[in-house]
């Protein structure tokens, strides 16, 4: 019995040994496919999705951990994420994943499935990320002092409920004012959505003279940024100062997607020494 | 017969077409400062850079790339605090913006924003962005071997 238990440590001990001391695998190179997914979908109804994740190191496998989050707006107009599920325009609690947690060997490819089932009464539209963080399979525990890196890389998911969508959104603040930089103006255009979708407000800030003639015009918000449901998004333009002094008029016409455009104007003066 | 064979052939092309790249890569995944004493401040990366990100999108939509670290280095129950773990973005071949170029930062544990992809970027060109390290030891830091984990993270915007 003795022997036995020692022949059993041996073992363990033996098998440990060859996770502890592999020399660690270098490099990292990992596609998604695709990046963004989007559904229209009948309340009470489920659609399903696939991902599919590309190891393309030839010398590294790779440990992947898959997970859902919610996003949130920063103000430099990317995206953080929160738990799931803690945000009002969540769907991730309702999307199931399979696998969450594999291994992807060099060359190899995984297709992650999943299944989003839209509860009744839902309305408007809901949104997540699907995260695959990826790191070597095969790490040490006896490197010295060091640094792993590894990467997480994230699918977004857009789900819009059919024949609920409301698009409704006011232009909250319309400014334009002096910048740190004197030769140009910050254009700060904040949008509140007051509907019950994401929407990406675009348009065009007209610059008029005090005569009415129009003396520059640009996009705004060229990118396409969002604007969650319920929530408002302050977008800055720097605007290169008109060459003389004098009273000017700012007019902006907003486009999100509703079925009227919203606009506003701001007066300002600029002068010698601003 | 023949039939068969241009049908299939069809179908796979079709899916090739449909196939889309979102990849990012790092050349190494680890950042070994090796000994250092009390007081020292070393830097990996010498005159050009420790690891290289390669990203790639096919997808036609701005993308961009943060880096955290998910807890500070820590030996045991000792650690030692994200102000003294600095990383720097270097050179980059990308038509984006990059955050504090050249300069070192303080990782946090929050991600902080690195790259923006530029418009040139999002129809399936390598991006290359270039990072150094260094790592100060604070006085009184107790002996130990100091580990953690760096994380870069690539998304498009919502």
């Amino acid at each position: 019995m003795f022997i036995r238990k020692i022949t059993i440590f041996l073992f363990v001990l033996a098998a440990s040994s060859a996770f502890i001391f592999v020399k660690p695998a270098e490099a990292i190179k990992l596609n998604i496919d695709p990046p963004r997914i989007e559904f229209s979908v009948k309340a009470g109804k489920t659609v399903n999705g696939m991902v599919t994740l590309a190891n393309e190191e030839k010398d590294t496998a790779l440990h992947i951990k898959v997970y859902l989050q919610d996003l949130i707006y920063l103000p430099d107009g990317t995206n953080d994420f929160v738990s799931p599920g803690s945000t009002p325009w969540s769907c991730a609690k309702w999307i199931k994943i399979r696998p969450v947690e594999f291994e992807l060997l060099p060359g190899g490819k995984q297709n992650v499935r999943f299944n989003l089932l839209v509860p009744p009464d839902t309305k408007g539209g809901r949104y997540a990320i699907i995260f695959f963080e990826a790191s070597p399979a095969l790490i040490s525990g006896k490197r010295g002092a060091s640094v792993d890196v590894n990467i997480r890389m994230g699918t977004i998911v857009l789900l819009t409920v059919q024949d609920t969508v409301i698009y409704k959104a006011k232009l909250t603040n319309f400014e334009i004012s002096d910048s740190d930089d004197k030769d140009f103006l910050n254009i700060a255009v904040s949008v509140y959505n007051n509907g019950n979708v994401l929407i990406r407000p675009i348009g065009k800030v007209k610059i008029e003279d005090e005569n009415g003639k129009k003396i520059d015009e640009m996009d705004f918000n060229v990118k396409g940024g969002g604007v969650l449901p319920k929530t408002g998004r302050e977008f800055i333009v720097k605007y290169k100062k008109p060459a003389s002094e004098g009273k000017y008029n700012g007019i902006i016409t907003i486009d999100y997607g509703g079925e009227v455009l919203i606009g506003g104007q701001s007066k300002f003066t600029v002068s010698t020494g601003n | 017969m023949k039939f068969i064979f241009i049908t299939l052939l069809l179908v796979s092309i079709t899916t090739i077409c449909l196939a889309g790249e979102f990849t990012m890569s790092t050349d190494t995944s680890n950042v070994s400062f090796g000994e250092m004493a009390i007081g020292d401040w070393k830097e990996l990366g010498g005159g050009t850079y420790h690891n290289q990100l390669t990203c790639k999108s096919t997808n036609g939509k701005t993308w961009y790339v943060k880096i955290y670290v998910l807890a500070p280095l820590t030996s045991g129950t000792k650690t030692i605090n994200n102000s003294y773990f600095k990383y720097m973005p270097g050179w980059t071949n990308g038509t984006g913006s990059v955050q504090n170029q050249y300069s070192f930062i303080a990782f946090s544990g929050i991600s902080s924003l690195v790259y923006v992809s530029g418009p040139d970027d999002n129809s399936g060109s390598d991006v290359y962005l270039q990072f150094k390290y260094g790592l100060s030891i604070p006085a009184n830091q107790v002996a130990g071997i100091y580990n953690t984990t760096v994380r870069y993270v690539m998304t498009e915007t919502l």
